[in-house]
């Protein structure tokens, strides 16, 4: 088994695209972390200004943003100075709920919870709690996307232990060896495991490191409750134990999903299956972590989760209890059992898998109805166009025409949606809106006529309301609510108009020569960087399943041998797949783009599109550039970065002759970019408006 | 073994059915499912007590209380005792606390729930939405979440909520809708309307939503118009609208709740709940401010079927309320007539109202044999309010302390009915702990901002 072990590991590591990936993820993982900590203001005023921050420290209050240092600083101290009075009124408060009815059956979840929370808080004592900078383990505590650089990591590792050999049909000679079933399965697994294990330390020192030394981590024999964020925390750790334990808790995560990815490609002779089922067991735990409330009746699969796991915050900030058949056990105790018993189960099915199932890549019955179907239809196919056949070896032998289905559905939905009419939830918006399209356009006498007679209908109501003050009848009671209810309704929405009209005055030029723009309407728009990522996510995802198997397919098939021997040739069938790829672009491309588009016209039909940047009165740019040069600019950039997507991708499916690779490693990194970029609220236009606003100092 | 499959299937299959739609059909009120309408106040606002089978609920600032009253504690509804509750300054730890709730935010109780909508923000979003938290404070969940839509009033009864939709589109017209959202069962929630004012009426409120065995009943307040410049002044005595409707929740139908006879000018201004009936209220709009003036109180079957007359020729300006036992009439209406129909008052505060009117609010009290049992003064001075009596022998009440920043919980003892003869009924405090109205975020701001 030894020997079968140092086997494996040697046959990974001579897999040099396996290394060069690992090292580009370790890598990628770093900067990522050190772009996040750049985006926040702490990096700002106790890493860049740190020389300000030390001075502070050493007594000096007269340092640059020396109020910011002191706010930190006071509410430590504050807090630490807090901890004692709330460890007191834990056992107290407790008291006061046993008096209550609720309470007072002793053999209730309810009552056992409370006594266990008053024990484990026993424990605790206000003494070793110091306020130290605690900076360094907040930012370690708020960063959480290792795990997903690491889920991409075991896709690949999955790959080149299991998946290789066996498309290079060489299982089919070791299971017939002496030690060919379970020694030569436990062999990958524990190589799969050791692997994991190794990357998801270095990735976690990697960060430690990279944060302490941003930041620091202060006295780490403090006790860990010295950190607010860990207020709740029930154990008697201190700061430097519990950046050992989120390290071994992340390796443990990285344990468990090694063993289900291990699981999950033995298991499926396909690792397309095998990833689609991974991807949605790490969809369903976002979501669950997502959704679920701490306080909600299914606690359980919030806290017995991945994500919940190696959120540092969860794990020592949050104290727990989960109701186990009436009796209260801490979460982690509940997390631990469910992982071992998983990761045992997962072990035998993989293990009894391997040596049960006949370990080949094969197909189904959904490809042989469809190549019936591919045959009564050939008759379309028969013709000599290179560019014809490639395309229909993709859309219809891959399957990839329901990528393009989707897509149209998806486009069509999307569009639907943005020609929906809008609704508002208050009465100024809705004023406002109806202000705007009345007058969209260029700013003109009539236009301004128009506002105005807007505000002499609300004078005419009040001097009505004025007149019908002192009347009392019904009749008067009635119209003074009519006239009320239409000044609620009008008031607002008018004085935002207004406003506008005089932030346009005050704009250089002439106000003839301006625009009226529905500006909440288009800055809602150029700030909803949500609908934009997902829009990018999913149109990018169906760009890398479009062109993911263009290569690998006839690769896998050996057909290269016999295409490169035709007439067209290796660069004319490459050419071809080039123009294939390029198709499935244009068309993700305008999936994307159309919906996106029509939310703009949906605004006021391009007609104030006109209107240059520096007019818009909710913003401050300097730069004359126009609403619709801005427009386009971002169009273009949008087609342009797609196209480098689109490039990467292809280049990636050139040199990885394995679709599903591609898939995990192409949409793990844009997936992972998205996160990115949702996190930091930012996408392609607010980019470009950050980038206008610096570079004309605007 | 495959008999045995199948049986099991069976099994589960009539289980699974059996557990669907188990609510109460009774046409009357059903404690612990239907809407508690004893805690309905005079401004017809969300109710801040509700009733549940072991302990009362109380809104006291942005958190809701629950009072043991055996064990005489008033304490959060939350079961962690590692939380601050309403000593917590952590905004993030104030949304877990299971007792937070916004502010202003109504309460309600069915079926061992309290349900609340809050304001929930999220990032650049700011959403109603529904929560429901155990009786015990154990366990707090998220039920729906509105997306750009505004809740303006809803009540729960019978496992359905009930809202009013208010939103506005870019033509400036505003909408109004009422909408049932089935609570419990698995899926996602999709909300139908059922009723829309109609569109020729401008709508300025949608009164306080109320339920009661099989219907719900719908208050509209408005004018017969869109457009004022278009009504002629001799037209606008015919142009007020004020309507209120059952809907029928088995038939699912909505009619008007009229009396016999109703003439154009006279309007159901009030509906209370009555030994299983409706007690309805007519006021005439040719007699606005005619505080002589005399009207007569109806009662009727809960679908606003069978009008008779209850109390024939009573004084127009008076409020009822029941709490299930009694009959409460008072005259609170009259007196927030005066005030509110002084021009002073109205558009100019007067400081002095307090010397110009009298705020005393005198209470009748009929059992249900309709025999008055007593009269009453209202111990509140500082201004006319006709507070929610409640379900049981005691009516609780949260005094304001002279700083306006706390609470004490006070009640009134129903079994002295009888006792007083036109003399005020007196509050007993209940608890001498003072509760904060105001969040310590909220004290924070406030001290930072002075």
């Amino acid at each position: 088994m030894g020997n079968l072990y140092l086997c494996e590991w040697k046959k990974l590591f001579r897999q040099r695209f396996f290394i060069v990936v690992s090292l580009a993820l370790l890598l990628g993982n770093i900067l990522l972390l050190v772009q996040y900590e750049k985006q926040t203001e702490v990096y700002t005023f106790f890493y860049q200004q740190k020389q300000q921050w030390q001075k502070y420290q050493q007594g000096d209050t007269h340092v640059s943003k020396a109020e910011v240092y002191q706010s930190f600083v006071e509410n430590e101290e504050n807090y630490v100075d807090s901890y004692g009075d709330f460890l007191k009124q834990v056992p107290e408060q407790a008291d006061r709920l046993k008096q209550t009815e609720n309470y007072q059956q002793r053999n209730t979840y309810l009552y056992r919870d409370l006594e266990k929370t008053v024990q484990d808080y026993k424990k605790l004592s206000a003494d070793g709690i110091t306020a130290d900078p605690s900076i360094g383990v907040k930012e370690l505590a708020s960063y959480n996307y290792g795990i997903y650089v690491q889920m991409v990591f075991l896709i690949v590792l999955a790959y080149f232990v299991v998946s290789s050999e066996r498309k290079k049909g060489l299982f089919l000679l070791t299971k017939g060896t002496r030690r060919g079933h379970l020694p030569f399965v436990s062999a990958k697994t524990v190589t799969m495991l050791s692997a994991g294990i190794a990357y998801s330390l270095l990735q976690e020192c990697g960060n430690l490191g990279v944060i302490g030394w941003l930041y620091g981590y202060g006295d780490l024999n403090r006790k860990i409750q010295s950190i607010s964020i860990f207020r709740d925390c029930s154990l008697s750790i201190t700061v430097g134990q519990g950046l050992l334990g989120v390290v071994l808790v992340r390796v443990a995560v990285c344990v468990f999903c090694t063993v289900f990815m291990a699981c999950l490609t033995i298991l499926f002779r396909r690792e397309g299956t095998a990833i689609l089922i991974y991807s949605v067991f790490v969809g369903v735990e976002m979501f669950l972590e997502h959704s679920i409330g701490m306080s909600s009746s299914l606690a359980i699969f919030k806290c017995v989760n991945v994500f919940f796991c190696w959120d540092m915050h969860s794990m020592f900030g949050t104290y727990k209890n989960l109701n186990i058949f009436g009796y209260p056990i801490n979460q982690w105790m509940v997390v631990m059992v469910v992982a071992l018993v998983f990761i045992a189960l997962f072990l035998i099915l993989s293990f009894y898998a391997f040596s049960s199932r006949f370990q080949i890549s094969s197909g189904n019955l959904w490809e042989g109805v469809k190549e019936k179907i591919a045959g009564i239809t050939s008759f379309r196919w028969h013709h000599t166009s290179v560019y014809r056949f490639e395309f229909r070896k993709v859309f219809y032998q891959e399957k990839k025409g329901f990528v393009m289905l989707f897509l149209l559905i998806w486009c069509l939905l999307s569009t639907k949606d943005v020609l929906k009419p809008a609704v508002y939830d208050t009465a100024a918006s809705g004023e406002y809106h109806r202000i705007l399209s009345k007058i969209s356009g260029p700013v003109t006498e009539e236009s301004l006529t128009y506002i105005q007679e807007q505000r002499e209908e609300l004078q005419a109501i009040n001097k009505q309301l004025e007149k019908l003050k002192y009347k009392s009848t019904k009749a008067a009671q009635t119209e003074q609510q009519l006239l009320m209810h239409e000044l609620e309704m009008r008031e607002e929405g008018t004085e935002l108009v207004e406003e506008q009209r005089d932030l346009l005055l005050q704009k250089k030029g002439n106000i003839l020569n301006k625009f009226w723009m529905d500006e909440k309407s288009y800055l809602a728009f150029f700030y909803d960087y949500k609908y934009d990522l997902i829009a990018f996510f999913i149109a990018t995802v169906a760009l890398v399943l479009w062109i993911s198997d263009m290569e690998s397919a006839d690769d896998r098939k050996g057909l290269y041998s016999i295409l490169y021997t035709t007439k067209a040739g290796k660069a004319k069938i490459r050419n071809r797949k080039g123009l294939v790829c390029l198709t499935g672009m244009f068309f993700s491309l305008i999936s994307m783009l159309i919906p996106q588009c029509m939310r703009y016209y949906n605004i006021d039909h391009f007609k104030s599109v006109k209107q240059s940047l520096a007019d818009i009165t909710s913003l401050h740019f300097t730069t004359t550039m126009s609403v619709g040069s801005f427009l386009f600019i971002l169009l273009l950039a949008k087609i342009v970065l797609f196209g480098i997507v689109c490039g990467f991708l292809f280049l990636l499916v050139r040199k990885i002759p394995n679709a599903s690779i591609v898939i995990g490693i192409g949409v793990g990194l844009i997936g992972v970019a998205i996160l990115l970029l949702w996190y930091f609220h930012m996408d392609m236009t607010i980019f470009i408006l950050r980038m206008l606003t610096t570079a004309v100092g605007g | 073994m495959k008999k045995i499959t199948t049986g099991i299937i069976l099994v589960l299959t009539i289980c699974m059915i059996a557990s669907c739609g188990k609510s109460a059909t009774k046409d009357s009120y059903v404690e612990g499912t239907d809407f508690q309408y004893q805690y309905l106040d005079s401004f017809a606002s969300l109710n801040k007590q509700a009733k549940g089978k072991k302990a009362s609920y109380f809104v006291i600032g942005s958190y809701i209380y629950q009072l043991d009253e055996k064990a005489g504690l008033l304490t959060p509804l939350c079961n962690k005792s590692n939380c601050l509750h309403d000593k917590e300054k952590d905004e993030k730890r104030m949304e877990e606390c299971n007792a937070y709730i916004s502010e202003d935010a109504g309460i309600a109780y069915m079926d061992g729930y309290i349900y609340t909508v809050m304001l929930k923000c999220s990032e650049n979003d700011i959403c109603d939405t529904l929560y429901k938290i155990s009786e015990d404070g154990a366990t707090k969940e998220k039920v729906y979440q509105w997306n750009g839509q505004v809740v303006d009033n809803w009540c729960v009864h019978r496992n359905v909520c009930y809202f009013v939709e208010h939103t506005y589109n870019a033509d400036g017209q505003e909408f109004y809708k009422v909408k049932k959202l089935q609570l419990g069962g698995m899926g996602k929630k999709k909300p139908k309307i059922i009723y829309e004012p109609e569109t020729n009426i401008t709508v300025f409120a949608m009164g306080a939503l109320s339920a009661y065995g099989n219907h719900l009943y719908i208050n509209v307040d408005g004018a017969k118009t869109k457009d004022v410049k278009k009504v002629a002044k001799k037209d606008w005595a015919k142009k007020s609208y004020n309507k209120t409707f059952q809907y029928d929740l088995k038939k699912n139908t909505i009619s008007e709740i009229r009396v016999p006879q109703q003439s154009e000018t006279e309007q159901v201004s009030t509906i209370t709940f009555w030994q299983n009936k409706l007690l309805i209220h007519v006021m005439d709009c040719e007699k606005l401010h005619q505080y002589d003036a005399k009207s007569n109180v109806y009662t009727a079957d809960l679908d606003g079927k069978n009008v008779t007359v209850l109390l024939k020729d009573m004084p127009a300006y008076r409020e009822y309320s029941s709490d299930g036992t009694y009959l409460y009439i008072s005259d609170c209406a009259e007196a927030l007539d005066r005030i509110y129909s002084d021009p002073k008052y109205q558009y100019n505060m007067d400081h002095d109202i307090k010397k110009k009117y009298d705020f005393t609010v005198k209470i009748d009290v009929y059992d249900k044999k309709m025999k008055r049992v007593d009269q009453m003064e209202s111990p509140i001075k500082s201004f006319p309010t006709e507070l929610p009596y409640g379900i049981g022998e005691r009516m609780y009440v949260l005094e304001t302390d002279k700083s306006g920043n706390g609470v004490s919980l006070a009640y009134w003892d129903k079994k002295k009915l009888g006792s007083y003869h036109g003399k005020e009924y007196t509050f007993t405090k209940l608890l001498e702990q003072t509760y904060s109205v105001h969040d310590q975020q909220q004290l924070q701001e406030e001290s930072g901002e002075e």
